[in-house]
């Protein structure tokens, strides 16, 4: 006799075993639910972070893929530079990968007001090419940014407390001109921007690229080449498209400019999984502790199920598909409760009283978390798949007992 | 041992896999916790230590009004003198004075707007590790009339070598012209790539004469003998500059509050996957003891009905529970200690922490700290939380009924 358990009665017979011993299934659904939610949140939160402190790194100088002469990267120097894109480049960067481009200028600088002088890095960009869309972090609350033949500068507000001076001042910037002499230049302030890091806002001055190209004594040499992809999923093609017509140009996505970024960045799937895996193994115990005392409670009915008949795989079946439903209802709940978590801060935590520990590790003081449903299914896929691997012992001991013994076992 | 103790010991291993499972996963999260406290311990003080004695010190003497407005006219007068007074107090183990400007500086081929920073030579190895990294040439010294000593990756920006001169344009104290040519005598290598890319360092006394400062400097950079013992050292130097009114000491937490708050960030996001894992394993426990109630109805019915009061079951059951946690407890920090002691000498490595070291001034390994705290902290609160899982079994137990009961009803 060969009994024939159709899959829709296993489950059924499943889900009625897990709810003979309510209590105990409760309380490790319970805890595979906060296991998972509480790794789901954790990641969306690491990566949240980790996104911010990119795009905050990005914030001085935008651009999906940026251009550089070989060197520039570790010794921003004006020595550095390159015309004006033309030719097959000025081609390809209006072809069809992109949605925008520009060049800029960028060099370490000084300036003076009548009372004080600082370091900080001037950047030249064309006002009509990038307007504010590419420094639209910046908030403007005083005066206009430059047009393209304004020859003004625009500051941070902190800057401008520092320097002593106000807007409608001049000031002078000082740095090394192309020729390799001392370049400087008169400026009138006419732009006051704050940035969500001081950190920034102390740093960085504007200027229109051509009234930058004059001082430097560089006319129409450029330093970087920022492009804007028109879809950021191509952006390995562009990448190699543009190595390909300058092989020798160091040419570098977004997420590789920051050695510690990208390196955070290219090992954050390796952390997310080993901090999973962790997590579970913790879990492991009390799962495989559960389903020990639910086969041994039922040694009788599972020696009186073989006696009639059922084979041993379908006794394991049966009791694989118990733990499957268990970690299913687990994973769904947690699920439910790291989604209900994250949405309720999809518009970011505010972290600003910790606002100098967040600007030290490069990141803004709002935190917002970031989803994707990779980790998601990685999460759900690494606990069910290691759950399941943990119910095989059991469930093999199982459907290996004698009928005899297991029937007349007290 | 007393009865109870001895059933409860007893009731535990009546099923062995059950319980070693459970111990199993107290100790795991034990052995966890104490590997990552002690990790997290032995890089919040390296990088402290680190950070600290590269340059900020642990205390600083400034004017008053230069931590929230560093202009120059906010300066320390008689600064040499003062710092030298500050030296003598048993509880300050290095200090110097410094002045702080900006200024232009031009080699021959570059030019690069950088902070100049004027040091006592002789002292800034007391209170500074940057003297200790010299790459070439020497240090600064009294035989170093106009000597600057450059950052390893300036002097690569201005392709400057021992023996080059260099140019320093910039702004007095008194907002006159500054200006000087020269000498580098020495390039150092702080470790800290934005620091070591901006900055510079000449002798104070040329730094007053180039600037305008006369006997002013900028601050008094301080060192105690540890970090613990700031504020002690902070008392003894408040007590010595309590006549001048215009000054005031700033301890780390103030000059770099960056630091503290980065700290306490990664603490807070390692509180969070350290209550999640003690929930888990308290989860386990709740349903190990859950089952030892559940299988035992019989067993308390019937002693429930011989007079056995429900409270003695009851502190039967947490006995039960104690000696599981206290298990737990045990092998945890035994694999936890040997674990921390092994990594103490090995050292732990992790992807990316070569160019979080160039961030944070890290050394490329971290050694985790075994000290009475880290090791029981963890393990203490797992098993305070074992204990507290026995709560829930234990009110079943109450409203045990002993006729129902013994019908394993």
């Amino acid at each position: 006799m060969s009994a024939k358990l159709p899959t829709t009665h296993l489950l059924a017979l499943a889900w009625r075993n897990l709810w003979r011993n309510s209590e105990r299934s409760v309380v490790m659904i319970g805890a595979l639910a906060i296991a998972v939610a509480a790794m789901l949140f954790l990641i969306a939160m690491m990566r949240g972070l980790l996104n911010d402190m990119s795009q905050q790194n990005l914030r001085a100088l935008p651009g999906d893929l940026q251009i550089h002469q070989p060197g520039y990267l570790d010794d921003p120097s004006i020595d550095y530079r390159m015309p004006w894109p033309s030719g097959d480049l000025l081609a390809e960067l209006d072809g069809v990968g992109v949605a925008r481009w520009s060049g800029r200028l960028s060099v370490g600088a000084m300036v003076a007001s009548e009372r004080e002088a600082r370091g900080i890095q001037l950047i030249g960009y064309v006002p009509s090419r990038e307007g504010q869309n590419s420094f639209n972090e910046w908030r403007l609350i005083d005066g206009d940014w430059p047009s393209d033949d304004s020859k003004g500068v625009v500051v941070g507000a902190s800057l401008l407390e520092k320097l002593d001076t106000q807007l409608g001042k001049r000031i002078v910037l000082t740095s090394q001109g192309a020729d390799g002499e001392i370049a400087d230049i008169g400026a009138r302030i006419i732009g006051v921007y704050r940035a969500e890091m001081a950190q920034l806002e102390e740093r960085l001055v504007y200027m229109a690229l051509p009234a930058m190209q004059s001082m430097l004594r560089s006319p129409d040499d450029i330093q970087q080449i920022a492009i804007f992809s028109r879809d950021p999923s191509r952006l390995l093609d562009v990448q190699s498209r543009f190595q390909q017509l300058l092989p020798s140009a160091d040419i570098q996505r977004w997420d590789q400019l920051n050695s510690y970024l990208s390196a955070m960045l290219d090992n954050m799937d390796a952390i997310i999984t080993v901090l999973i895996v962790v997590m579970f193994i913790t879990l492991a115990f009390g799962l495989v502790n559960t389903l020990v005392m639910a086969i041994f409670e039922r040694v009788k009915e599972i020696g009186l199920m073989l006696a009639l008949g059922l084979k041993p795989t379908q006794i394991a079946l049966m009791i694989l598909a118990e733990t499957l439903v268990l970690l299913l209802l687990g994973i769904a709940i947690g699920n439910a409760a790291a989604g209900l978590a994250l949405l309720s801060l999809r518009d970011g935590i505010d972290l600003s009283a910790m606002a100098e520990g967040f600007a030290m590790i490069g990141a803004a003081p709002s935190l917002t978390p970031q989803f994707l449903w990779r980790d998601l299914w990685m999460c759900n896929g690494i606990v069910s798949v290691l759950g399941l691997a943990c119910s095989l012992l059991p469930a093999w001991r199982a459907a290996h007992y004698s009928p005899i013994e297991a029937l007349y076992r007290d | 041992m007393p009865l109870s103790l001895r059933l409860a010991w007893r009731n535990l291993w009546r099923h062995q896999r059950r319980t070693w499972l459970t111990v199993a996963a107290m100790a795991l999260c034990n052995t966890l916790l104490i590997f990552m406290i002690g990790l997290q311990a032995g890089s919040y003080l390296t990088m402290l230590n680190n950070n600290l004695a590269v340059f900020s010190g642990h205390l600083q003497v400034q004017h008053r009004d230069y931590h929230d407005q560093p202009k120059p006219r906010f300066s320390v007068a008689n600064g040499v003198a003062l710092a030298a007074r500050l030296r003598q107090l048993p509880e300050v183990s290095g200090a110097a004075a410094r002045g702080m400007g900006f200024a232009l500086l031009s080699s021959d081929k570059r030019s690069k707007a950088m902070q100049v920073i004027g040091v006592e030579a002789e002292y800034e190895a007391s209170v500074s590790s940057i003297p200790g990294t010299l790459r070439e040439g020497q240090y600064l010294s009294a035989d170093t009339p106009n000597g600057v000593l450059l950052g390893q990756r300036s002097a690569n920006h201005l392709k400057a070598n021992i023996g080059s001169e260099i140019t320093l344009l910039g702004s007095g104290r008194d907002g006159s012209f500054a200006a000087s040519v020269l000498t580098v005598v020495g390039i150092v290598d702080s470790g800290m790539e934005e620091f070591d890319r901006n900055t510079v360092f000449i002798r104070l006394s040329d730094f007053q004469d180039i600037f305008s400062y006369g006997d002013e400097v900028s601050h008094i950079a301080l060192l105690s003998a540890s970090i613990f013992e700031v504020a002690n050292t902070q008392a003894a130097i408040d007590g010595l500059i309590a006549d001048r009114e215009t000054l005031r000491s700033l301890d780390w937490d103030v000059l770099m509050p960056g630091l503290k708050q980065a700290i306490q960030s990664d603490i807070a996001s390692a509180l969070f996957i350290y209550t999640v894992l003690i929930i888990v394993v308290v989860f386990s426990v709740l349903n190990n003891q859950l089952m030892a109630v559940l299988e035992r109805r019989k067993e308390y019915g019937i002693l429930l009905s011989l007079g056995v009061a429900h409270r003695r079951l009851i502190g039967l059951l947490f006995t039960e529970t104690a000696l599981l946690a206290l298990l737990g407890l045990l092998v945890g920090i035994a694999l936890g200690g040997a674990l921390n002691e092994y990594f103490a000498i090995v050292g732990v490595q992790f992807a990316g922490m070569e160019e979080m070291g160039e961030k944070f001034n890290l050394p490329a390994r971290i050694h985790p700290i075994t000290h009475p705290l880290t090791l029981l902290a963890g393990p203490i609160i797992v098993f305070i939380g074992s204990v507290f899982a026995a709560l829930y079994p234990a009110i079943k137990l109450r409203h045990l009924n002993p006729v129902s009961a013994r019908a394993g009803l």
